[in-house]
């Protein structure tokens, strides 16, 4: 039996690294295209380029405008003078936002009245939009607590007014960066990619070929000719994961909190997983065409639906519930749990329940649907 | 080239060559003219300074080994490739500057289908007409007197992916043929046809010549070959020889010394290296020898044979055929692996087979959905006998080995392989068999050691034992000086005797071979029966399907198998003696095709067909015909020709067995037409 899978085991490898592109495909690739798809992906919104229309050009206007422009949120690339230039500004895209101060804004604070002000956004990319928004209100406020204290220091007023202050803190990741965020993630979503492609066209690739034929009629049990098959690829999963968490230490600064044993132990389950998915597909598939067909089909909704990209809190409980038969989603709690929390086996327990039994499905329907015949 | 006092390609104006000449005579432009085309791929020249031409109305046959550079050749002309030297014309017009105006005028048939398969044949066939830009005015009188010559009309609404092998070779000549081409390039266009469609094929082929039509074909059937109007052999990109088939034949060193008798393997392996011939060679039951002082040879053989007690049916000199001839051409020089006493070392273990019944099936029955692919077969294979499987590409042969081989589970019936039951044994029977699959079953990315390593390693042998079945089977395949190339960097002939060494690597005592020689030059094909015959003379039962008819003829026994069932068993001399009631006249003449309308009017002649280079007439009663015939030929006033009642080849046999059952078939499906 042990000589069956090492004589298995010994071909994959020589065939695997034989091929100079398969080795960049299989190494090579997924670090590459996590590295560059952690600098892109970023939610963090910066410099947003700004056109203000000041129609009080009063000091008070000039000094909210200031405010605006103390902070890297906003650039402000434009003044306006009049109303009808703002349209196709926005239209052309040269501006996400514009500021716009009415006529009167000034006096009207001086007289201690309510003063309108205006921010409008682009709201094609209602992400950033909400974010834009956000910063805004923050200047706003700021601006207004100021102005409130002076109003009241001018009128010899002493005892400030009670406020509650918010003092907020985000935990595990203290400046926000959204990196740490998707770091990890990324990682998980090449680990899926890669293994589920690699190991179905991997496995299709032989019934294509025809030597499926010529190993099926030897006394090769199912069982051996699968761990042959699969162990390489799990082997390699290990491999680009551990390069990936390198680059995610050395070029992003994002260090595994928690335990190393527990991530690539938990790892292995997710690999397991796919390496069941990947049979499923293979056993369906006669060319790698629809091998490669098929596992896109399943990697869409999977990395859509993982958390990756969209809170699973959010999406409607139908989707929600659905999300529990995606291994991905609790590999990245998984993932995030020990990467960012260091949280241990006692915390992520659901995680790694749900996780091991997918994997354990998985594999345990690829095992039944094995068949050594061509039928 | 190297100096030979061959005739080459350069010189086609050979003395009795009276149609070339003419056409020379007259002014006639060559339709093909290459002049040293040259073609290298990394390093390895498949085409090598290739001059040759071929005239309007004449076909031209290219033969040679697997990479001998047919293919290149062929895609050379049809402008697909373009030469790194030299340089051809299609009727007058440069491959390389007007290849534009080359496509017009010649039509190329390559090895891969190029039929849509969901298309219908009325589909195809549009569509290629209207990529040739063929006119709507005409087109269909055109489009219906290829579909009539072809007897395909009666599937005109047949999806191209549904029809058998020779169906679809017969369509894609058609699409070709709908620009009327003034020159027909085909890549072995026949090549796992079956007889029927092949003589169909055959009878375009000869029409179109009638109409002027230059063709240049390859093909792996040496018979084939001999019909041509010229041959080139062809070896390692270079022509080695070419001219009419008599002239190539008389190429051959020595002559030809045959005996046939039911011991022709004991006889092969008592001569060889014993007499003074060049080679000793078994075509089924025949010895051929090869020698260069034919009188000498004769009194050598006949002395040993009587020492050793073995008889013979017949015993003296032969016309050499093509394959005799490519066989000691080409067969001489090279490494020769595959020699018999390197197979000895092959030690089958204790077998569970006993003395009795290697392979025993009864009614058995294979569906797909509503496609009986074998249909209540029955047969027994006794141990040490090489039992072939005889029939055209679809007709259930590799369905049969499978659900021998436990790949796939019979619809119905039963059957035993090596003793274990087909139903619930599959997995003992594969530690018993050696399977060598249709489709090739190497690594191509692995090396020829690392591909014996795997398939032993999987075999279960390991440590003293895969050591020396590695080396065994080196030595074996010929490739003990490359046992570190990427298998993919071998030509077929290698790939093939790798294969099947791997596939025996655990000494089985059965071996299944499913169409093993399919693809392969007729010297790896002759190698590879070698190795069939001494591993049969070993006890190990060979189970091999085929659809070579002349293969067929090396059997022990045989079972026929057309449309899914079998049509009939036996010893090819059972098959040849008892299953044909009419009588075969071999027919040699210079132009054979003209004849074929004349005979078939002549009372009692059931059938006219090419064979070989000449006629083989179908007749009742022999006497009576063959005195018809020479009237005709009188008549018509041709001579040179000889006539002989002989004992029907196997495709006699096979033909008239499969137009018994399709007779049969269209009586019960009158709508139906001959395929």
């Amino acid at each position: 039996m042990f000589n069956r899978i090492r004589r298995m085991l010994v071909k994959e490898f020589l065939q695997m690294l034989r091929d100079p592109r398969m080795r960049v495909v299989i190494f090579g690739v997924p670090v590459i295209q996590m590295t560059v798809m952690a600098f892109a992906l970023t939610t963090d919104v910066m410099n947003i380029r700004t056109a203000v229309l000041d129609m009080d050009k009063t000091p008070v206007s000039r000094e909210l405008i200031a405010e605006f422009t103390a902070a890297n949120y906003f650039a402000i690339v434009e003044y306006l003078r009049s109303e009808s230039e703002l349209t196709p500004l926005l239209d052309r895209g040269e501006v996400r936002a514009v500021l716009r101060i009415p006529a009167g804004f000034g006096g009207e604070l001086h007289a201690g009245r309510t003063a309108d002000f205006q921010v409008i956004t682009d709201g094609t990319d209602s992400n950033s939009t909400a974010i834009a928004l956000g910063y805004a209100g923050m200047i706003v406020n700021a601006f207004n607590d100021r102005k409130q204290s002076e109003r009241q220091a001018l009128k010899g007023l002493t005892t400030p007014v009670v406020q509650i202050a918010t003092v907020s803190r985000a935990w595990f990741n203290a400046n926000q960066e959204s990196r740490f965020y998707y770091v990890p993630s990324l990682i998980a979503v090449m680990l899926f990619i890669f293994s589920l492609i690699l190991t179905s066209i991997g496995i299709v690739r032989e019934k294509e070929i025809g030597t499926i034929e010529q190993v099926m009629v030897t006394p090769i049990r199912g069982l051996e000719f699968i761990l042959g098959k699969t162990i390489p690829y799990m082997l390699t999963g290990y491999v680009s994961m551990t390069l990936m968490l390198a680059v995610a230490w050395l070029v992003f600064d994002v260090r595994v909190a928690g335990s190393l044993p527990l991530l690539y132990l938990l790892s292995g389950i997710y690999l397991a997983g796919n390496m069941g998915l990947a049979l499923i597909i293979s056993g369906s598939a006669a060319t790698q065409q629809q091998a490669l067909l098929t596992s896109f089909l399943v990697l869409m909704p999977s990395v859509m639906l993982s958390g990756f990209l969209f809170p699973i809190n959010n999406m409607p409980d139908a989707v929600r519930y659905a999300t529990v038969f995606n291994p991905m989603r609790w590999y990245l709690e998984i993932l995030r749990g020990i990467v960012m929390k260091d949280v241990d086996v006692t915390v992520l327990w659901p995680s790694i329940a749900a996780q091991s039994a997918l994997a354990l499905s998985f594999l345990a329907i690829a095992a039944a649907r094995f068949k050594k015949t061509l039928s | 080239m190297p100096k030979s006092p061959l005739p080459t390609a350069d010189a086609p104006a050979a003395p009795d060559k009276a149609m070339t000449q003419e056409r020379l005579a007259t002014g006639n432009r060559p339709a093909i003219d290459a002049r040293g085309l040259v073609k290298t791929f990394g390093g390895v020249t498949a085409v090598n300074d290739l001059t040759f031409q071929v005239y309007p109305g004449e076909i031209f046959g290219l033969v040679g080994p697997d990479g001998a550079g047919k293919t290149t050749t062929l895609r050379l002309l049809a402008s697909i490739m373009d030469p790194d030297a030299g340089s051809a014309a299609i009727t007058g017009c440069d491959v390389g500057t007007e290849s534009a105006r080359v496509k017009d005028h010649l039509a190329y048939m390559s090895q891969r289908f190029g039929l849509y398969q969901d298309l219908t044949v009325g589909e195809n066939i549009e569509f290629y007409a209207d990529i040739y830009g063929v006119a709507r005015k005409g087109r269909q009188e055109r489009v219906g007197e290829l579909l009539d010559f072809s007897h395909m009309r009666p599937f005109i609404g047949r999806r191209a992916g549904d029809l058998s092998g020779g169906m679809k070779q017969k369509l894609q000549l058609i699409c070709a043929l709908i620009h009327t081409p003034q020159v027909l390039l085909l890549d072995e266009p026949t090549n796992g046809v079956d007889p029927v469609s092949r003589r169909d094929f055959w009878r375009i082929l000869h029409r179109l010549l009638q109409a002027g039509v230059a063709i240049l074909i390859t093909t792996a059937y040496l018979d084939e070959a001999e019909r041509c109007n010229r041959v080139a052999l062809l070896d390692h990109g270079r022509i080695l020889a070419s001219g009419t088939p008599d002239e190539i034949k008389g190429l051959m060193s020595g002559r030809l010394l045959t005996i046939r008798s039911n011991r022709s393997r004991e006889i092969t392996a008592l001569l060889r290296d014993r007499t003074s011939a060049a080679s000793v060679n078994v075509f089924g039951d025949t010895v051929h020898l090869v020698c260069p002082d034919i009188d000498r040879t004769t009194g050598e053989a006949r002395q040993l044979l009587e020492r050793a007690g073995i008889g013979w049916e017949r015993f003296g000199e032969s016309q050499p055929s093509l394959e005799d001839v490519f066989v000691s051409v080409l067969g001489t020089g090279k490494s020769g692996p595959g020699l018999p006493g390197h197979a000895a070392a092959f030690t089958p273990p204790p077998s569970p087979v006993g003395e009795g019944i290697a392979v025993g099936v009864e009614h058995l029955t294979r569906r797909f959905g509503s496609f009986v692919a074998v249909d209540d077969i029955g047969f027994r294979v006794r141990r040490g006998e090489i039992f072939g499987f005889l029939g055209p590409n679809g007709a259930g042969k590799s369905t049969t080995i499978r659900m021998l081989c436990g790949l796939l589970r019979p619809t119905s019936g039963s059957g035993t392989v090596a003793g274990f039951d087909i139903f619930r044994q599959a997995e003992q029977i594969k530690g018993h068999i050696g399977y060598m699959s249709q489709k090739f079953s190497l690594y191509e990315d692995l090396r020829v050691e690392e591909n014996i390593d795997f398939y032993g390693g999987i075999y279960g042998l390991a440590g003293d034992r895969l050591a020396r079945r590695k080396d065994w089977a080196l030595e074996m395949a010929g490739l003990a000086d490359h046992r570190a190339s990427l298998t993919a960097i071998l030509s077929g002939g290698w790939k093939q005797r790798l294969a099947l060494a791997c596939a025996i690597l655990h000494e089985p005592p059965i071996i299944f071979l499913d169409e093993p020689t399919s693809g392969v030059d007729p010297l790896s094909r002759r190698r590879f029966w070698d190795l069939i015959y001494t591993m049969a003379d070993q006890g190990i039962t060979v189970f091999v399907t085929t659809h070579y008819m002349e293969e067929a003829e090396y059997c022990d026994r045989l079972a026929l198998i057309y449309g899914g069932r079998m049509i009939a068993a036996g010893s090819p001399l059972e098959l040849k003696t008892t299953h044909m009631q009419e009588e075969i006249i071999d027919l040699r003449c210079p132009e054979p095709y003209p004849l074929i309308e004349p005979l078939l009017s002549l009372p009692g002649v059931r059938d006219a067909a090419l064979f070989g280079a000449g006629l083989h007439v179908v007749t009742a009663d022999a006497a009576r015909t063959q005195s018809a015939i020479t009237r005709l030929l009188e008549e018509m006033d041709i001579g040179g020709t000889t006539m002989t009642v002989i004992m029907p080849a196997m495709e006699d046999v096979f033909i008239s067995l499969i137009e018994e059952v399709d007779r049969q078939a269209a009586a019960h499906r009158p709508e139906k037409g001959r395929s």
